[in-house]
């Protein structure tokens, strides 16, 4: 069955979360106004991925990453169509010492990294899902990493507004994900992501994480988003703002448009404002901070057992 | 008398109203207008209030089924009916997977400051669309250790069975007599 659905509620890098939790197989076909595009996955991993305007062949695609010249290209189609009619076009020119087999693999690599990530830019468009499709026949596949690419689609994301989706406020915490997928001990992470992935311990806030690292907050923030695409961290509880915060600065970077700027005393969870205690003032309270600030009594075993036994018999 | 609580939540349309209404044994109370917002493309009535259903247990102990509003607007009453509840069931429209994320905001909510006993029920699952409880147990990013159940909230049985799994995660953590 497919899977539809739009990316902007449930975006690119959500969906390749998903295709890589769930080891999915098949074709990812993405569509937005005059531009389409098509990813393919084996068993969680991105194999291929053509768009439309930008579906090169081999040949042209090594002519034009440098790595053969067109007369060499035209004396392997002739070949081709000659003398080994049923003979990949790639083989022929490795057989022939025009190039090498890695540098096969190396162009098309490039070219699938390159459409998938420039697909992190679309922020609307429908998907479809089509499980077990495979890639054209004649086409070479690479399997690669789904959260190094998700790592490199979010480092360019530039947007703010992206951000905040995943990233309500700045003084959340972050920690590390009980269950990190194994597979994320491979990713790839630049200098700056290092230093934030240093600090993260589950106690900091990402704006505390700005401050030591000197990044920035925006950066921190895109770094963390990044991280939260690839299941690697979760986002906990929201500390109370530091002593900076308090004196006006706001709960999202204040240059950056369409933060959630909020100002003023005291952090917000969905519109509560909570005080320097942790209580909230105001409107909402956190849940599972009552009224009288008591949590709520733990039910007892034999009142559970009875409420078991009489929905059981309805 | 002793009453207890569970409250059933989801994004708009998920399927709350009709979730209570399959196990309630009383009508289900439910302060439905007609939509005047975005909701209205989605459902002609859509719940502005709460809904309310009630299990009678025994003579002396009650069952109470609260349906939280879906709309953001109403977020304030979420704190209001987690109040002294004993368990959350999650409601997903398994064909809807542009609720996800208001789905996992949900969560967070209710999860964020301390220990829920929580399931996630996928609604609709006897569509031809519907997404798997596994996809939505990925794309909720929920841990393993929280159950995802299918069901068909018009179905009675079906919703036993996610009150029951609830029940059984709430008895894990439940204090011994």
């Amino acid at each position: 069955m497919a899977l539809v659905g739009n990316l902007r509620d449930f975006g690119l890098s959500e969906f390749l979360y998903l295709v890589d939790r769930g080891y999915k197989t098949g074709k990812l076909t993405l569509t937005t106004k005059g531009d389409q595009a098509e990813l393919y996955f084996q068993n969680g991993k991105l194999v291929y991925a053509t768009r439309y305007g930008q579906d090169e062949r081999i040949g042209e695609l090594l002519v034009r990453m440098g790595r053969i010249t067109q007369e060499q290209l035209h004396q392997a189609l002739r070949i081709q169509h000659t003398q080994e009619q049923n003979k990949p076009l790639g083989q022929i020119l490795v057989g022939r010492q025009m190039v090498t087999q890695e540098e096969i693999y190396k162009c098309v690599r490039l070219q699938i990294e390159e459409i998938t990530y420039a697909l992190f830019g679309w922020s609307e468009g429908d998907f479809r899902f089509q499980p077990e499709a495979a890639p054209p026949d004649e086409s070479i596949t690479i399997p690669l990493s789904i959260e190094n690419i998700i790592m490199e689609g979010t480092r360019r994301i530039d947007e703010w507004a992206r951000i905040k989706d995943k990233i309500p406020s700045l003084d959340v915490v972050v920690r590390f994900t009980d269950q990190p997928n194994e597979k994320a001990k491979g990713v790839n992470l630049t200098p700056d992501e290092w230093r934030v992935f240093a600090r993260i311990n589950g106690v900091q806030s990402i704006r505390q994480i700005a401050q030591q690292t000197g990044l920035g907050e925006f950066e921190v923030a895109r770094i963390i988003y990044g991280f939260l695409s690839a299941g690697l961290v979760v986002l906990t509880k929201q500390v109370p703002p530091s002593p900076d915060s308090r004196n006006g600065r706001s709960a999202a970077p204040s240059n950056l448009p369409g933060g959630s700027a909020r100002g003023g005393a005291g952090a917000s969870i969905n519109g509560s404002r909570i005080n320097n205690n942790g209580q909230a003032q105001g409107g909402l309270r956190p849940i599972g901070v009552p009224a009288g600030g008591n949590e709520a009594a733990r039910p007892t075993k034999s009142l559970i057992r009875r409420l078991i036994d009489a929905i059981a018999r309805r | 008398m002793q009453t207890v609580k569970m409250v059933i939540t989801g994004a708009v349309a998920a399927g709350k109203t009709e979730f209570i209404k399959a196990i309630s044994e009383i009508d289900v109370i439910s302060t439905e207008r007609k939509a005047t917002d975005e909701t209205s493309l989605i459902k002609k009535e859509t719940t502005v209030a709460m809904d309310f259903g009630r299990i009678a247990i025994a003579e002396d102990l009650v069952l109470h089924l609260f349906g939280t509003p879906g709309q953001k607007r109403f977020d304030f009453m979420w704190e209001i009916l987690s109040e002294g509840m004993l368990g959350l069931i999650v409601l997903v429209d398994s064909t809807r997977p542009d609720t996800f994320r208001e789905t996992a905001r949900i969560i967070e909510f209710f999860t964020a400051y301390r220990k829920t006993p929580y399931v996630i029920a996928c609604n609709k699952q006897d569509l031809e669309n519907a997404w798997t409880p596994q996809d939505i147990r990925y794309s909720l990013r929920v841990p393993d250790l929280v159950k995802v159940i299918p069901c068909t909230a018009k179905d009675k049985e079906q919703v036993k069975k996610v009150l029951l799994e609830l029940l059984y995660t709430i008895l894990e953590d439940a204090e011994d007599d």
